[in-house]
């Protein structure tokens, strides 16, 4: 087959073109408005929605715990808004990016879309590992300071680490996996397909 | 800044359709992917700021939509295959119908055989068949010029034997 066979065959799909969207032009426009459903949107919709959510608790719980020992509540204050201060940072790094991206050449989009992946699976799985046993220790203290009024004699018998160890062992572990488990669902067949691409455009340059 | 938008895509249409059907399979999946693609040049044009030519800027925001583009067919089951658009003439002959018909069948085919080749294969292919020279080629794909030929020798080659095995000449 010659070349010029491929090429008026394409003036086919150009007049195609034309006339499907002189059909739904004010169809087309109109969906336009519509929300991104990208993958890097939706990541970062997600990366925004933590951070809000993560103030919304903070103040609730500071507000909740006004009355328990001071060191106890400044300590819970600083953890708290040290997380905010990171999740915020990271979500203004991510939404420059995913401007940035779409307008690159396309391996290097590949590249850079690729390591936004990864760093967001990442940042959870480094969230849940680090954050489960923060929560459980935040629980315990309030525990101690609400149930037990400032009571924080238990902390130092043995039967309450023997107990509380291995459940933070446990809920670390199984958030870890689950956070893998749940990143593999949701973009691991996205990342597998653009590794394959990046593969496929850097293995024919050497 | 809408208006001139709006003016610009009614320009480049066709790179919006044509890389859209090459990178789906039913009519739902392209119509989703077509949106995505105006939306990511909506949210990206004021980024543009000419420091390439505004078709390679199309291109490059285009094809990184689509070879990104995740298909949402579990929700849809019964989804319908992709067919040829109709498009219309005034006052045709039966003759100009049928050629027509057959230039249509002849798209449908090149569509199918393009789907079925390799994402960044696909790219270079559609690259190609726009009229884009090796040097644009290179500068939306970020490979070297020298690279281009190579890799579009072997996609048409590809592409060559998949339209023979369905078929092509017999349309």
């Amino acid at each position: 087959m010659e070349e010029f066979d491929l090429r008026s065959m394409w003036q086919g799909a150009d007049k195609q073109a034309d006339s499907w969207y002189q059909e739904r032009q004010e169809e087309l426009w109109r969906q336009a408005k519509r929300r991104n459903e990208h993958v890097l949107r939706r990541i970062q919709r997600m990366v925004w929605m933590e951070t809000i959510f993560s103030v919304v608790m903070t103040i609730a719980l500071l507000g909740w715990m006004l009355d328990i020992v001071d060191w106890l509540w400044w300590t819970l204050l600083v953890m708290l808004t040290v997380t905010i201060v990171i999740s915020y940072r990271y979500y203004s790094q991510f939404r420059g990016q995913v401007d940035e991206i779409p307008s690159l050449n396309i391996k290097r989009s590949t590249e850079e879309f690729l390591h936004l992946l990864r760093s967001y699976k990442q940042r959870m799985i480094r969230l849940s590992v680090i954050l489960t046993p923060v929560a459980l220790i935040m629980g315990f203290a309030g525990g101690f300071s609400e149930g037990a009024e400032n009571d924080f004699s238990k902390l130092t018998t043995w039967e309450f680490w023997a107990i509380s160890l291995p459940t933070l062992v446990l809920a670390g572990v199984f958030f870890y996996y689950f956070t893998h488990w749940y990143y593999r669902r949701t973009f691991g067949s996205k990342e597998q397909e653009l590794e394959e691409v990046l593969r496929s455009l850097s293995g024919e340059e050497e | 800044m809408e208006e001139q938008f709006r003016h610009i895509i009614d320009e480049h249409n066709g790179i919006l359709y044509k890389i859209g059907r090459s990178y789906t399979r039913d009519e739902a999946d392209f119509q989703d992917l077509y949106q995505e693609m105006l939306i990511q040049l909506w949210e990206s044009y004021p980024r543009f700021q000419g420091q390439s030519k505004l078709s390679t800027w199309i291109y490059r925001v285009v094809l990184n939509t689509a070879l990104t583009h995740s298909k949402k067919a579990k929700r849809r089951p019964n989804a319908s295959p992709l067919e040829g658009h109709a498009y219309r003439l005034a006052d045709e002959s039966a003759k100009e119908q049928s050629e027509k018909y057959t230039a249509e069948q002849q798209v449908q085919l090149l569509y199918q055989c393009i789907n079925e080749l390799k994402k960044d294969q696909r790219a270079i292919v559609l690259l190609h068949l726009e009229g884009n020279s090796y040097e644009e080629i290179a500068e939306i794909m970020g490979v070297t010029v020298s690279n281009v030929g190579v890799r579009l020798l072997r996609s048409k080659k590809k592409l060559q034997r998949l339209l023979t095995a369905k078929g092509y000449g017999r349309v």
